[in-house]
């Protein structure tokens, strides 16, 4: 069970990735731990793309732990402030292959 | 063009459900991605499914059963424009070597872009109209679908609990009884 504001940072880092997408935000109140794994899985295969994810991954993860799997709940919560500085650096990296992760971000509420 | 593929798709899932195939008892459902690519089930399998707007028609058949699919024309992923999208899937896939592409494409074509396992089972298989190409590492499978007649955009498909060989069924239809 995810919390109001673990939900609320989630869709915020699904719109800085992929952009806001109405049925993906008409769908928050169903956010679960598969969403966060499905975004979690999106941002690793987008961490190349530039240094600005690569600055928002490591702020999320403090203290240099390395990517091992869950890392992203232990940040939702508490991430507001990351996330939204980000989005004031400049712009979300392009992600590839955007239509497959919004798919399956979907997949993880029905 | 990509969004106008989309409404296109958005408008088939309208009638996922009403558009019968040659089954004119009603045995068989249509789902119409394009003039090109249609999935065309059982319709007694939809019974107490889900039919919800992903990026394209997306259905979720139960817990352990899902299946949707898009029509790209790639632009929207950052293929540049005229680029032969046969070639897509197979330079995704890994099945041609993209060492000569520039780096931005690279990143594109990797199934790592699409979160699929680098061991995933990797297939090639022909179906009437086409190639259906596949990254399986179940029971998630990524499905790209090209139509000889034309390379101006691709099927895309994300399923759940389905194989390749009921994909291919899907697209042949060859299930009719």
């Amino acid at each position: 069970m995810l919390s109001e504001q673990q939900k609320n940072d989630l869709l915020s880092l699904i719109v800085l990735f992929v952009g806001n997408d109405p049925s993906i935000a008409a769908r928050k109140s169903a956010f679960n731990s598969r969403t966060v794994y499905a975004v979690e899985r999106m941002i690793e295969a987008n961490i190349d793309c530039n240094g600005n994810i690569k600055d928002l991954v490591s702020n999320l993860v403090s203290g240099g732990r390395s990517l091992s799997r869950g890392w992203l709940k232990h940040a939702l919560g508490g991430a507001k402030e990351i996330i939204q500085r980000s989005e004031l650096n400049g712009y979300g990296c392009l992600v590839v292959a955007k239509s497959n992760w919004k798919t399956e971000i979907l997949y993880s509420v029905y | 063009m990509f969004k106008t593929l989309i409404i296109g798709a958005l408008t088939a899932l309208l009638a996922v459900n009403a558009h019968s195939a040659s089954d004119s008892a009603g045995h068989l459902t249509t789902i119409d991605y394009s003039p090109y690519y249609q999935l065309t089930i059982p319709t007694a399998d939809l019974a107490g499914a889900k039919i919800f707007a992903g990026v394209g028609p997306a259905i979720r058949f139960s817990d352990s059963l899902r299946l949707g699919g898009w029509v790209t024309s790639g632009e929207e992923d950052g293929v540049p424009e005229g680029f032969d999208l046969a070639l897509y899937p197979r330079y995704v896939l890994g099945l041609d070597a993209t060492d000569e592409l520039p780096a931005d494409l690279q990143r594109l074509f990797s199934l790592r872009a699409f979160g699929v396992s680098q061991d995933a089972a990797i297939a090639e298989k022909p179906y009437r109209n086409g190639m259906l190409y596949s990254a399986c590492d179940y029971p998630s499978c990524l499905f790209f679908v090209t139509h000889h007649a034309q390379n101006e955009h691709i099927l895309v498909l994300k399923t759940e609990g389905f194989s390749i060989n009921s994909i291919l069924s899907f697209l042949e239809a060859d299930h009719v009884e």
